[in-house]
C-alpha cells in the first residue's frame, strides 16, 4: 500500500470561541480573531489554500483551549513533506515533562512549568472574570504549547464556563488578552488627535468650539420648535369688529348677541357707560352664563360669579372679567379684542375701556 | 342597570313619596349632606371610627349588615326620589357606583386581615401570610386565571356598552356651555378642589405634589413593618394619613362632584331637584380684607383702608403661608412628631412634613371657606398669584 498522509480541505469554527488569539498566532493565514469570535479568512475557505497549511492548522486546533476549531481531511498519496515535520516541532517544545526542549520558545516568553500559577488560580475561584479585565497589563506572547491547556483542563472543574478558561489562559501566561474596546478606542483617539501633545490653549479653543456648536444647535432647534406653539391657521374672527350701532344698546343691561360669534358681552352700565366684557372666566377659562333673573354672570365649571360690571363676588374667580377696547366709528361701536383692560391693574378708567353715552 | 326595573321600583316607591315622614327624611338628608356639615360631622367621624373600631366592624356578620344597610340606602333611595334616581341612572355615574362598592370590598378585605393579624401578633401566633402557601404554578394556574379574567372583563365591557348608551351631547357651542360643566368622573375631586383654590394651586401645584408624594413614598417611608402583610397596629400614622388623603380628600370629593354638584356648580342634596335658577349667596372675602377692614365674624381687624402696596396689603396671608409651609414642619418636629423626626432623620422628615402640610391646606381652606367665607390667603392678582 502506498504511503499516504492527511491534508486539510475544510476548516471551520464551532460556537464557543473565547477570542483568545491563540489560533491567529499559530496560523495567521487562516484565522482572524475579531471582537466576538474568530473567523476563517475568506481565502482559507478553499481547499487549495488550506492544504499546504495543514500542520499549522492542526497546531492551532490542538492549541485551541476550548477546542472549537474543526477541520476535515482527505488522504493524499505520497509521503508527508519534510518541512511539515519541522513546523510541528514547536508544538512539542512546550511539554511540561520535557521543559528543556522548549529553549527556543522560552526566549520569547516564560513557558508554563510546574503547578498552577497562584495568580490565575485566584482568578479561577472567581470564575466569571473576563480575560482582559482580569489582567489588563498582561502582554505575554502566546505559546503554541498544548501543555497549559491540559493543565487548565485538569485544574478547572468540569464544564467550567469559557470565561473561566479564558481567565486561566491569561493568568497562566498562555494567552495574551485583547485590550478592551474602550482601551482600543482610547488609544486610537489619542493617536489620531494627538491629545497628548495638545496644549492648554488648544484644548480650550477646541472646547469652546465644541460647546458653541452645541449651543448653536440647541438655540436653532429651540427657535424652530417654538413656532409649533403658534397655530398656522386660526378660525378666530378678526380681533377688531363692528358691534352694531350705539343705539342698539339703549337700556341698561347685558347684550348677548356677540357672545357666540366674538366672545364678547356688550354691557350698558348704570353710569351711562358702554363696555365690552370678555366671556372668559378668570378662574380657569370656562364661559360663564348671564343669569338675567339673578343679574349676574355665573360660571358652570366652578361656580364663580360676577356682577353685571364684571367684578367677581363669589366662587373661586381671582379677578374681574377683562374688558376689551371700545371706540366709535361714526355711530358704530368698534370692539378691539387685542387690547384688554384689567380692573386690578387700575385700567378700567383709561380711555378706550369704555364709551360714555 | 335596566331602565324598566328601576322605573318599576320608582313607581312602586311613589306611594311612599307622598308620606310626610319620607319627605321629612329627605329634607333632613338634603340639609346635612352639604359639605360643611357632612364632611366634618359625618365623613370625618366615620373615618375615625373605621380606624378605631376596625376589629369590630370587620367581623363578617357586622360588615355584612353594614354593607346591606349601605345598599339599602344607596339603591333603595332610588325608589323614593326621582331626582336621586336620575343621578344614579346617568350612564356617566355608573362607574362611581362600581367604584364605591369595589372600594368598600377592598377596604373590608384589608382591614379584616389587619385585624386578624394584629390579634395574632398580640397572641404571638404566626401571621396569616406566613401560614398560607400562596405559591401557584405559572402554568397552568396563573395563565388560566388570567385567561378567565380577560374573558370576564371583555364580556362585562361588551354587556355594559350594549346596555348603556354612551352619553353623547349636542355639538359644542361656545355661547352655551353645559351647565354644570363637569370633568370626567375621576377628575371631579380635582374640580372640587378648584372651587377652593386658584387654578395654579389646585390645578398644577397640588396635583403635582400628589404625584411627587406618591413617587417619594418608598423613599420617605423606609419602615419595614407591614411589608408583605396587613397590619394597622404597627402602622397607625402611615395608614391613617394615606387613607385620609385617599378616602376623604379624593373619593368623597369625587362623590360630591358627581352626585351633589348641580347647575352653576351649586350644591344640591341627593334628593333635591337641580334647579338652575336657585340663588345661593357665595360672597367670598380675602384674608387681606379681614385683616385691614375687620369684615369678619369675630369683629377684629385694623379698620384701615387697604394699603396700595400689594405686598403690604397681603402681609397677613404671606406671614401665614410662610408659617404654614416653613415653620409648621419645624414646630411639628420639635413637638408632637418629635419621635418620628428622630426615627426618620431631618431630610426624610421635612420632605414628609412639607407634603403633609400641603395636604392639610385643602381641609384647612375648606373649613375657612365654610366658616369665614374666606377666599384667598394671599391675593395678588397683579402677579396672577393667589393662594
Amino acid at each position: 500500500m502506498a504511503e499516504t498522509h492527511k491534508e486539510i480541505v475544510k476548516v471551520w469554527i464551532a460556537p464557543g470561541c473565547i477570542v483568545c488569539d491563540a489560533c491567529e498566532t499559530d496560523c495567521p493565514e487562516v484565522f482572524e480573531v475579531q471582537e466576538e469570535t474568530c473567523i476563517i479568512r475568506p481565502p482559507a475557505l478553499k481547499a487549495d489554500f488550506t492544504k499546504p497549511l495543514t500542520p499549522s492548522i492542526i497546531v492551532a486546533a490542538e492549541g485551541c483551549p476550548v477546542e472549537v476549531i474543526k477541520f476535515e481531511t482527505i488522504d493524499v498519496e505520497g509521503p508527508e513533506p519534510a518541512a511539515w515535520k519541522e513546523s510541528k516541532e514547536p508544538a512539542a517544545a512546550g511539554a511540561p515533562a520535557g521543559g528543556g526542549g522548549g529553549a527556543a520558545a522560552k526566549k520569547a516568553a516564560p513557558v508554563y512549568d510546574g503547578p498552577p500559577d497562584p495568580k490565575w488560580a485566584g482568578l479561577l475561584r472567581t470564575a466569571a472574570t473576563r480575560p482582559h479585565a482580569a489582567t489588563p497589563n498582561a502582554a505575554t506572547v502566546i505559546l503554541p504549547a498544548k501543555a497549559p491547556a491540559e493543565a487548565i483542563a485538569t485544574a478547572l472543574p468540569h464544564g467550567a464556563p469559557p470565561d473561566a478558561i479564558g481567565a486561566a489562559m491569561v493568568g497562566s501566561g498562555y494567552a495574551r488578552p485583547r485590550p478592551s474596546i474602550a482601551d482600543r478606542i482610547r488609544s486610537k483617539g489619542a493617536s489620531l488627535a494627538g491629545a497628548a501633545d495638545m496644549t492648554r490653549r488648544e484644548f480650550s479653543i477646541a472646547l469652546a468650539i465644541g460647546w458653541s456648536c452645541v449651543a448653536a444647535f440647541v438655540g436653532l432647534f429651540g427657535a424652530a420648535f417654538q413656532t409649533f406653539f403658534v397655530p398656522k391657521v386660526t378660525k378666530e374672527p378678526p380681533s377688531t369688529f363692528r358691534a352694531g350701532k350705539v343705539t342698539d344698546f339703549p337700556d341698561v343691561g347685558v347684550y348677548e348677541q356677540f357672545k357666540g360669534t366674538n366672545g364678547v358681552w356688550i354691557v350698558r352700565l348704570p353710569g351711562s357707560q358702554l363696555v365690552a366684557i370678555s366671556d372668559i372666566c378668570t378662574h380657569l377659562g370656562c364661559i360663564p352664563n348671564w343669569l338675567q333673573a339673578d343679574q349676574k354672570f355665573k360660571c358652570p365649571c366652578h361656580g364663580s360669579g360676577y356682577h353685571m360690571n364684571g367684578v367677581n363676588f363669589e366662587g373661586p374667580a381671582p379677578r374681574p372679567l377683562e374688558r376689551f377696547k371700545v371706540s366709535l366709528d361714526g355711530e358704530f361701536l368698534v370692539v378691539d379684542k387685542s387690547i384688554k383692560y384689567r380692573q386690578e391693574l387700575q385700567q378700567w378708567n383709561l380711555p378706550g375701556a369704555f364709551i360714555a353715552v | 342597570m335596566p331602565t324598566s326595573i328601576t322605573t318599576l321600583a320608582s313607581e312602586a316607591g311613589h306611594a311612599l313619596v307622598s308620606s310626610p315622614a319620607i319627605d321629612k327624611f329627605m329634607h333632613v338628608v338634603n340639609y346635612v349632606s352639604q359639605p360643611q356639615i357632612s364632611l366634618p360631622f359625618f365623613f370625618l367621624p366615620l373615618f375615625i371610627l373605621m380606624l378605631v373600631l376596625y376589629k369590630q366592624w370587620t367581623r363578617p356578620a357586622v360588615s355584612t349588615l353594614l354593607f346591606v344597610l349601605f345598599c339599602l340606602g344607596y339603591f333603595g333611595s332610588m325608589a323614593i326620589s326621582t331626582d336621586y334616581l336620575s343621578i344614579i341612572q346617568k350612564p356617566d355615574n355608573v362607574p362611581i357606583t362600581i367604584m364605591l362598592i369595589g372600594l368598600l370590598v377592598c377596604l373590608w378585605m384589608a382591614f379584616r386581615q389587619a385585624a386578624v393579624n394584629d390579634e395574632r401578633i398580640a397572641q404571638g401566633k404566626p401571621l396569616i401570610e406566613e401560614t398560607r402557601d400562596d405559591k401557584v404554578l405559572c402554568w397552568p394556574d396563573l395563565v388560566y386565571t388570567e385567561l378567565i379574567c380577560l374573558l370576564l372583563a371583555t364580556s362585562i365591557l361588551i354587556l355594559w356598552s350594549y346596555g348603556l348608551r354612551a352619553p353623547l351631547e349636542s355639538p359644542a357651542n361656545p355661547a352655551g356651555p353645559p351647565n354644570p360643566s363637569k370633568a370626567p368622573w375621576y377628575f371631579l375631586g380635582l374640580q372640587e378642589m378648584l372651587v377652593y383654590f386658584d387654578p395654579w394651586m389646585a390645578g398644577v401645584l397640588l396635583p403635582g405634589l400628589i404625584v411627587v408624594g406618591l413617587i417619594a413614598m418608598p423613599f420617605i417611608d423606609t419602615n419595614p413593618k407591614g411589608n408583605g402583610y396587613y397590619t394597622l397596629k404597627q402602622r397607625p400614622f402611615a395608614i391613617a394619613v394615606w387613607l385620609f388623603g385617599f378616602l376623604i380628600l379624593w373619593v368623597v370629593l369625587i362623590v360630591f362632584g358627581t352626585f351633589l354638584r348641580g347647575p352653576n356648580w351649586n350644591f344640591f342634596g341627593p334628593y333635591e331637584y337641580w334647579d338652575s335658577h336657585r340663588q345661593v349667596p357665595l360672597t367670598n372675602v380675602n384674608l387681606s380684607d379681614f385683616f385691614w377692614n375687620g369684615k369678619n365674624l369675630l369683629g377684629f381687624g385694623l379698620n384701615k383702608p387697604l394699603p396700595t402696596n400689594p405686598f403690604l396689603r397681603e402681609i397677613a396671608g404671606i406671614v401665614f403661608t410662610i408659617f404654614w409651609v416653613f415653620i409648621l414642619p419645624v414646630l411639628l418636629a420639635r413637638t408632637v412628631l418629635r419621635k418620628l423626626f428622630i426615627e426618620m432623620g431631618s431630610a426624610r422628615f421635612y420632605t414628609m412634613a412639607v407634603l403633609f402640610v400641603f395636604m392639610g391646606m385643602l381641609p384647612l381652606k375648606m373649613v375657612l371657606r365654610w366658616v369665614f367665607t374666606l377666599k384667598y390667603f394671599v391675593y395678588l392678582p397683579e402677579f396672577n398669584l393667589n393662594l
